[in-house]
């Protein structure tokens, strides 16, 4: 099975899984279609790849917990059930993971891994930082669209699994507010605190996880607009943020 | 006839069972505020049923029969902190102030609230999210009421074109993310210290930055009860 954006392919950086990449693709500076071919993974029960999944046992159960934390939630996803959405056995699972824990933290960095990698790849540096702001965050919703699991696995879970999932959590979406604001400095913007910028990606969090709880999943990408919008209000003035190029793509 | 002595007449009907209701509301009120404690100082997955018939005195019959369960106890205690937030917030006198001067001074006494009852502050930002999907309704609820409250600046304020539809929710969301991370690293002591900036990220979309910093000080003046 030849999937069209997982495939073996060396000409971009992204991180790798187990010889494949997950491709990103790099965007002309200035180009605003909304179809940027990133993986449109088939439905299923993991969201991931055939390939992907038969590829190798880590793969397979990196795959196995996305899944099964997706539909049980943290807490009910238990090694049985991860082992069985994996097709392994128990056994396999602790020669690879020394338990549930390092197990969801290695899936979780490598989501964070892949999205910062995406937005990295999408912001076109001449455009100036509100535009590039968009193209980040197109980055980051279609990663979410292509496999919305990863949104219940990465965003809605931990916030139901207790303190330490949500610090977790929160290293996370401190990286993704730190790739979203990089540049800033130099476009001359209005100082926005750390608990501003911090509410900011977290209300941005709240309403993508809304979309894909109320079963919106395939309109996360309609968010663009309001997101980018919402996002660069404090940065620009509430009267500017609207006329952000990107706002209108 | 001699009337019976005092400890041998029956007694009146609906008495015993008034007695027993109140005794039970007060026994049920004392597990729930147990309860707060140790969800907080916990958290609601590790939370035992046991942890919370200990620190309650109870035995776990009574327990079950007065709350029902861990996750009903939950939803009891959210239900207990919302209803002390909620009379915070309805101090603000509504007589005084234009909208956004009444959304600022909610704000600060909620942000006050906050920062002096961390315990229960926990429970209502924190420990309801992790309690099942009927705890998540209510938590739901909660913020769909903010929101709403928010929601009437669009009639308010001066727009010259609609604001996105997603404002609220971003908003009213963000800040409690904000406020769940403060808590949760038990950096709580300045939170208040939030409230000006907090205040401008809620109004200015509505209001423009001059309106809003105008009412964001007529609402720190107002006074409340």
């Amino acid at each position: 099975m030849n999937t069209p954006g997982l495939k073996p392919d060396s000409s971009v950086q992204s991180p790798r899984i187990s010889g494949y990449r997950l491709r990103v693709p790099k965007r002309e500076a200035g180009k605003t279609e909304t179809s940027v071919g990133l993986p449109r993974l088939p439905p299923g029960r993991h969201g991931l790849t055939r390939d992907f999944v038969v590829k190798n046992q880590r793969d397979r159960l990196t795959a196995g917990i996305i899944a099964a934390v997706a539909e049980h939630g943290y807490h009910d996803a238990t090694v049985s059930k991860i082992c069985a959405a994996a097709g392994l056995s128990r056994r396999t699972f602790y020669s690879y993971f020394s338990s549930k824990e390092e197990c969801y933290q290695q899936a979780f960095d490598l989501i964070v891994d892949h999205l910062v990698a995406a937005m990295r790849e999408a912001g076109g540096e001449q455009d100036g930082w509100p535009a590039q702001v968009g193209d980040r965050i197109r980055a980051m919703l279609e990663t979410f669209a292509a496999n919305p699991d990863l949104v219940r696995f990465a965003v809605i879970a931990p916030l139901r699994a207790g303190d330490e999932m949500t610090a977790r959590q929160a290293a996370g979406v401190e990286r993704l507010l730190e790739e979203l604001t990089k540049g800033k400095q130099a476009a001359g913007v209005r100082p926005v605190s750390a608990a501003i910028e911090q509410a900011q990606v977290g209300g941005m969090m709240a309403v993508i996880a809304h979309r894909v709880e109320t079963g919106r999943q395939e309109q996360l990408l309609d968010l663009l607009p309001d997101l980018v919008e919402l996002f660069l209000m404090p940065f620009l003035g509430g009267a500017q943020a609207g006329t952000a190029p990107l706002a209108e793509g | 006839m001699a009337s019976l002595p005092e400890h041998l007449r029956p007694i009146p009907a609906g008495r015993e069972k008034l007695s027993r209701e109140v005794m039970e509301e007060h026994q049920r009120t004392r597990v729930i505020e147990a309860a707060i404690v140790v969800f907080a100082e916990k958290g609601y997955p590790a939370t035992t049923v046991d942890d919370l018939v200990n620190a309650a005195r109870v035995g776990v019959g009574s327990f079950y029969a007065l709350v029902g369960g861990k996750e009903e106890c939950l939803v009891a205690a959210y239900e207990t902190v919302i209803k002390e937030a909620r009379a915070v917030a309805t101090a603000v006198p509504a007589s005084e102030g234009a909208w956004g001067a009444q959304v600022a001074a909610g704000l600060r006494v909620l942000l006050q609230w906050v920062q002096g009852e961390p315990v229960k502050a926990r429970i209502a930002l924190i420990e309801i999210q992790s309690a099942g999907p009927s705890a998540l309704r209510l938590y739901e609820e909660t913020l769909s009421a903010v929101t709403a409250f928010l929601a009437r600046g669009r009639e308010v304020g001066d727009l010259s074109r609609p604001l996105p539809e997603t404002l609220e929710r971003t908003t009213v969301n963000g800040i409690a993310w904000l406020l769940h991370r403060r808590l949760s690293t038990q950096d709580a002591a300045s939170i208040d210290s939030l409230f000006g900036e907090l205040a401008q990220l809620i109004l200015v979309p509505y209001l423009g930055e001059e309106r809003a910093e105008r009412e964001i000080a007529a609402g720190n003046l107002i006074p409340t009860a």
